[in-house]
């Protein structure tokens, strides 16, 4: 806590200083506070976030951005009601300093970006399955444009106005931020499938449930370890690095299209254990174990991000008085496990300025191993199908404010999300957000996107920026 | 001889004077479609580079300030970025046309992409000021000839300058008005004041040119207001820095610019 007090101060005394040392640079920040109210926790969050986005022209077509990011969230346990702050009342919760970096070099027919980055592919709104290289912050406030900077090489090659080609080489692999729910959820789930399986064999042999249930339970605490997902330091290793490539096309017959092509590895983690070799070494520990005797032998379920490969495609233009878009995304891992992403929307814009959206999502899975694991172990799969549905709608109010509503319902019957919000217009320079997360939602715990986009809560949160 | 010189002076002031009558008699015979033709030909220009510092007044007279520049390059291209405040900065957008089809990209910071928006969007306002897309694409260079047919209904005065009246209607679906009203300056084919009806034909919009100075050999209003006479709020735009025919590479009429803050 004290060293993030220091830093936050450091970077203010910079703020200050800068003007002073540095020439030719340009400094835009933006303060925010935000407090929400956790409907269903009963308890209020504050978060205060100061953003400083930095630039200095070199000249010769050179060009420095840095985006440092200081975040202070006031702890969950701070019950204002009850007893006030309590004694650990900011959460130590991580998040990237330094939200991108990097050096923007422009040459006659290319633009080349060399450091930590986002690069934003894909033409639909708020989701992007095409934008495959940057991982997601699902810890973050609003997870659909809280991307985490990758260390990369981007370089975009014009051959005319209408064709480019990017090209991405990303240094290290970044795994996505997934809310500790979510984590100790598949840890569980993993958990207990070892569980069922270590004591379905032992009952098997003595049908005795008392005996069956302390061994399992020696066994889970001796000889099984839940082994978490790591990121993998590409550059470190003999694995080839992470790279995309985007050819655009704009102005096709008044349409803008994109063909994308990603290698690396996925964002979320997965068993990368053989299962059947879990199970082989189950059985020998099973074989080894007694009322008076622990296995020496041990075994584990190992989470990690596998190797994958992506297909994409996206396109945006007119049609009518609307505009339209869609997006598709196909992706197959290193086992053949396979993700299909696709997207179809549109908008229009009505005389009185109300800014409507209409969006349908489609994701499957196929293959996926995880699901065939647990349907065996009679549990619920925890990669479903998934078809969601997204309105949106604005309008401006009184010239300077607005109204802003979105609405995504699942489809399949499994809840929806609201989150209507008024923008106040306080000054040129400041702002006040009000706002509610209202959510339905099924009990049913799986890798949903509703899942992962957070609580229910209503908020305000206000904005200066300078 | 005496004859031949009191013959010169008389064939002079009656060529003038046919002249002026003759002269005359066309100015008064100008169509709608010869005004509008004179104004553009007048704002003509090969480049424009712009600054602005842009007010947007609300109902509750509440001001909010912007700044933006306006780049535009013969007919056919221009780009609009927005300068300041922090939450709107580096917004831009990119006008192309190309046989006589207009499109339209803009680049939003936030999202951190390049989108081409719809043709509808065009009508919509332009970033919560009282200016359409399309209005504030004739800010950047009129193209009033090539937007709207028109007919003269008559000369009115307009703060003491007598001006010819039009009568317009648009010739693009994509200008989302039914009529537009313009008070062109006589003496020197400057608008100073537009009307512009919604497809109700109910008066929506009011645009007002005033001061106008030479710069560049160019006539140009120092002060603009688009005043949205059905929602009771104004946009000012006052010019801060203004170049005519400057040298503006092709590279910045492309996507790839819009990106670059």
């Amino acid at each position: 806590m004290i060293k993030k007090i220091t830093v936050v101060f450091m970077v203010l005394f910079l703020v200050i200083a800068l003007p002073t040392s540095v020439k030719g640079y340009q400094l835009d920040s933006k303060f925010s506070q935000k407090i929400n109210y956790l409907n269903n926790e009963e308890i209020y969050e504050g978060l205060t976030e100061l953003n400083m986005e930095f630039t200095k022209d070199f000249g010769m077509n050179k060009k420095l951005y840095l985006n440092p990011v200081f975040k202070l969230k006031l702890s969950e346990n701070a019950r204002f009601e009850e007893t006030g702050l309590n004694e650990k009342p900011f959460e130590d919760n991580d998040y990237d300093f330094l939200r991108e970096g990097y050096m923007d070099i422009y040459l006659k027919n290319a633009d080349i970006r060399v450091g930590k980055q986002n690069v934003d592919w894909g033409s639909a709104y708020e989701l992007n399955p095409t934008d495959v290289i940057n991982p997601i912050d699902f810890t973050a406030e609003e997870p659909t444009s809280a991307e985490l900077g990758v260390p990369a090489v981007k370089t975009d090659y014009y051959f005319n106005f209408n064709t480019s080609l990017s090209g991405v080489l990303v240094t290290k692999h970044r795994a996505s931020l997934i809310p500790k729910t979510v984590e100790n959820m598949i840890n569980d789930t993993a958990e207990n499938m070892i569980y069922k399986e270590i004591y379905s064999q032992i009952y098997e042999q003595n049908k005795n449930k008392s005996s069956a249930q302390t061994t399992t339970n020696s066994i889970m605490k001796n000889n099984f370890t839940i082994n978490e997902a790591e990121e993998r330091k590409i550059l470190d290793s003999s694995d080839s690095p992470e790279f995309a490539l985007q050819l655009t096309r704009r102005n096709f017959n008044g349409y803008d299209l994109s063909l994308n092509y990603f290698k690396g590895y996925e964002d979320l983690p997965l068993i990368v254990s053989d299962y059947e070799d879990v199970k082989a070494e189950l059985g020998q520990i099973i074989k080894e174990t007694t009322s008076t005797n622990i296995s020496s032998e041990t075994t584990s379920i190992d989470f990690g991000y596998k190797k994958t490969q992506a297909l994409g495609f996206s396109g945006r233009g007119s049609l009518g008085s609307m505009g339209v878009w869609t997006e598709i995304n196909y992706n197959i891992n290193e086992d053949e496990e396979k993700k299909l992403d696709a997207i179809i929307g549109g908008d229009y814009t009505f005389g009185n300025n109300l800014y409507t959206v209409a969006q349908l999502f489609y994701r499957s899975y196929n293959d996926y191993e995880i699901n065939d694991i647990l349907k065996n172990a009679g549990k619920e799969t925890l990669l479903k199908d998934q078809t969601y549905l997204l309105l949106h709608g604005d309008i401006p109010f009184r010239s300077i404010h607005k109204f802003n509503t979105d609405l995504i319902v699942d489809l399949g019957g499994n809840g929806y999300m609201l989150n209507p919000e008024v923008e106040l217009s306080l000054g040129t320079d400041y702002s006040l957000d009000l706002g509610a997360i209202i959510m339905d939602q099924d009990d049913t715990k799986d890798f949903s996107t509703l899942n992962m986009l957070g609580n229910e809560k209503t908020y305000v949160e206000f904005t200066w920026n300078f | 001889m005496k004859k031949t010189t009191t013959i010169i002076p008389i064939l002079v002031v009656s060529t003038l004077l046919l002249t002026v009558v003759f002269s005359a008699g066309v100015m008064a015979k100008m169509t709608g479609e010869e005004v509008l033709d004179k104004v553009d030909q007048k704002m003509d220009s090969d480049s424009r580079d712009f600054i602005l510092d842009m007010t947007i007044v609300n109902q509750n007279g509440q001001e909010r300030d912007r700044k933006i520049t306006i780049k535009t390059k013969g007919d056919n291209k221009g780009i609009v970025k927005f300068l300041e405040p922090g939450d709107v900065k580096d917004t831009a957008l990119l006008t192309r046309e190309k046989n006589g089809e207009e499109n339209m990209w803009l680049y939003l910071p936030s999202i951190g992409n390049v989108n081409k928006i719809a043709s509808h969007s065009k009508s919509g306002n332009f970033m919560g000021t009282d200016f359409s897309y399309n209005d504030i694409d004739m800010v950047g260079g009129s193209n009033y000839k090539k937007d709207y047919d028109s007919k003269l209904i008559g000369e009115e005065k307009v703060n003491g300058d007598l001006c010819y009246k039009l009568s317009a209607v648009p010739t693009k679906d994509s200008i989302n008005y039914s009529e537009m009203e313009m008070w062109v300056r006589k003496d020197d084919f400057m608008p100073l004041k537009l009307k512009f009806y919604d497809k109700d034909d109910n008066l929506h919009k009011i645009m007002i040119n005033k001061n106008y100075r030479n710069i560049d050999s160019h006539l140009t209003p120092e002060t603009i207001t688009m005043e949205n006479v059905q929602k009771g709020s104004k946009t000012i735009l006052k010019l801060k820095e203004v170049k005519y025919n400057v040298e503006l590479p092709d590279r910045i009429f492309t996507t790839r610019y819009l990106t670059r803050n």
